[in-house]
């Protein structure tokens, strides 16, 4: 027995593999332009039967209808696996689906203490959003960490911490946290010989001079 | 509104002291007498501000330029230090003092490495600022450094007057000792190696390098505790004045508690042989890190000395929660933070004055809101 229209687009579509799922079937598809040529013109074909479709399927109850004009085509289309198909007559399909996160929030923070043993640590966050708002003692856990930083987490680190809302590709959205700690490269041999330079040089014009005792520069 | 008591300046023949403490950090302004001002350390209400001694001097007309003398920073550490440069710019004849103990190659280096962005908010910035300043001042003196700045050691006098406006006035350092080596220092100097990562300087260890004062006019004796805490070395903080045959042996009637009145700042002698009976303690608040200060148990110990007990801003642990947020922020936070406080509670101003012919001294005390007395 034929497969039903529907049946037939999600097989066809899971076989593809294609990361962009319009979610209606009777919306209809055309190549993308940046795959293979030589499946163009047969997509093209599809897109102009499947612009019919949409126009057909609004009037057409019975499935079976709707079959004889799409069967040949998707058929086709199931035997090109990895294909990218667009939809591009829809204005919520024009771009592929991928993942996003949409920051609500965002801190700097630097570490005050570190628990190792509990596996915590308490900062100091700085809204970077609002200056005028206090800064914020906040106590975190390891977990909320990537493992990678976990080396970084050191009094004076500093770290940045964003709280928002991710969609993943299937459109899927989640509550998510990030917090990643500032990485520089560490003190090179240069820049410390420029530090103890420009320190000579801020001693001999500061400090205590030998001979002063400290009491004759009352004022 | 205005985030200091405002009203006339002091008379010429009043000593006045203003505490002021916005949650995190602390300044000190002192007036002598004669519209002469000192100024002990530096904050801002709210970061972007402008120091809060500046805002209070000028509020109360006096002329910053001709009337602050001095600008003693007791250490490094930044919250003490926010604004001390817009103060020294303003300021251009007031002297610049800070601790011997900082007069250490370790200190220089720091300063040349704040610097670097990634030392950016480290508090030694502030110093780089200041030594900037005073670079630029000194241009043109035939004498390099003769601006200062000055490097303070116990019993090195600041400030004296030996008559006029009432009454005699000094301003005496009692700290830090000659023992004192710093040790935060050597913190700072292990943060500076090639392949060590970029960090800011985050103080751990006890603060032994500070410069805690003995302020007199008159009658009238202030001890100014900066944040001096007892290391292990009985020649370094605390047990160093205690121990000091030099130091003047008179008892203060107004005491700064150190170090925001944590324990380890603390000795059952400071207020048996530094300070007179039930003095009037003032304290300033830290609420960064794990454990604010002072915590109730701290608080209990110092009242237990008796006298009145004031704090800027108060220490009510409760009212440290953070302003509310939009509700998916806080949603989100919530899963994440399992402890989350507000650091900056306003800045809370307490003024004390006296009259500096008055035997004894009699002190008036102002409080604003969120200082309090306890």
């Amino acid at each position: 027995m034929a497969l039903t229209l529907r049946k037939q687009y999600w097989k066809t579509l899971i076989s593809l593999g294609s990361k962009a799922y319009p979610l209606r079937p009777d919306i209809p598809i055309r190549p993308n332009r940046r795959t293979m040529d030589n499946l163009e013109e047969r997509f093209l074909a599809t897109s102009v039967q499947a612009a019919n479709l949409t126009e057909t399927a609004e009037k057409v109850e019975d499935d079976r209808n709707v079959e004889k004009v799409i069967e040949g085509p998707v058929n086709e289309l199931a035997q090109e696996p990895g294909e990218f198909l667009e939809n591009p007559s829809q204005e919520a399909f024009k771009k592929r689906i991928s993942r996003q996160f949409n920051v609500l929030q965002k801190w700097q923070g630097e570490v005050q203490s570190v628990e190792r043993a509990e596996k915590e640590f308490v900062a100091v966050t700085r809204d970077l959003e609002d200056e005028s708002r206090s800064d914020e003692n906040v106590t975190f856990s390891f977990d909320e960490v990537p493992k990678a930083d976990w080396s970084l987490i050191l009094p004076g680190a500093v770290f940045y911490w964003s709280v928002g809302y991710e969609q993943d590709e299937m459109g899927t959205v989640y509550g998510k946290s990030l917090v990643r700690f500032r990485r520089l490269p560490p003190w090179s041999d240069r820049e410390i010989q420029r530090i103890k330079e420009e320190a000579r040089r801020l001693k001999e014009y500061f400090g205590r001079k030998s001979g002063e005792s400290g009491t004759e520069r009352a004022l | 509104m205005a985030p200091h008591l405002g009203g006339s300046p002091p008379g010429p023949n009043e000593l006045e002291v203003s505490l002021f403490g916005p949650g995190v950090g602390e300044s000190i302004v002192l007036h002598l007498g004669g519209g002469d001002w000192i100024v002990v350390d530096s904050c801002r209400p709210k970061s972007g501000d402008p120091p809060i001694a500046l805002s209070y001097l000028e509020a109360l007309g006096s002329p910053v330029a001709t009337a602050l003398k001095g600008l003693i920073v007791s250490h490094w550490h930044d919250d003490h230090t926010k604004g001390a440069a817009d103060i020294l710019r303003k300021a251009v004849n007031a002297k610049v003092f800070c601790s011997d103990a900082l007069n250490e190659d370790a200190f220089f280096e720091a300063i040349a490495a704040s610097e670097n962005p990634a030392m950016d908010r480290s508090g030694i910035d502030e110093f780089r600022e200041i030594f900037s300043i005073l670079r630029e001042r000194d241009r043109g003196r035939s004498h390099a450094g003769s601006v200062g700045p000055e490097w303070v050691r116990a019993n090195q006098i600041l400030y004296q007057r030996t008559e006029g406006y009432g009454a005699p006035c000094e301003i005496r350092a009692l700290s830090p000792s000659s023992g004192s080596h710093s040790l935060s220092l050597n913190e700072i100097g292990q943060l500076i190696r090639p392949g060590k990562e970029k960090r800011r300087f985050v103080s751990l260890e006890p603060n032994d390098t500070c410069v805690a004062l003995l302020v007199r006019m008159g009658s009238a004796r202030i001890l100014l505790g900066s944040d001096l805490e007892n290391g292990s070395n009985p020649k370094t903080g605390w047990k160093a004045i205690l121990e000091d045959g030099l130091r003047p042996k008179e008892k203060s009637h107004i005491y700064k508690v150190a170090h925001h009145g944590s324990e380890n700042a603390d000795d059952k002698r400071i207020w048996t042989e530094l300070l007179e009976q039930g003095p009037i303690a003032i304290i300033t608040t830290f609420a960064k890190g794990k454990k604010p200060l002072p915590s109730k148990e701290d608080l209990r110990r110092i009242k237990s000395n008796g006298g009145a007990v004031y704090c800027t801003p108060k220490p009510d642990i409760d009212a440290w929660k953070p302003s509310r947020r939009l509700g998916s922020i806080e949603r989100l936070t919530s899963r994440v933070d399992r402890k989350r406080t507000r650091i900056n509670r306003g800045m809370g101003h307490l003024r004390i004055r006296a009259k500096a012919d008055e035997t004894p001294p009699q002190f008036r005390v102002e409080v604003l809101d969120p200082a309090s007395q306890l």
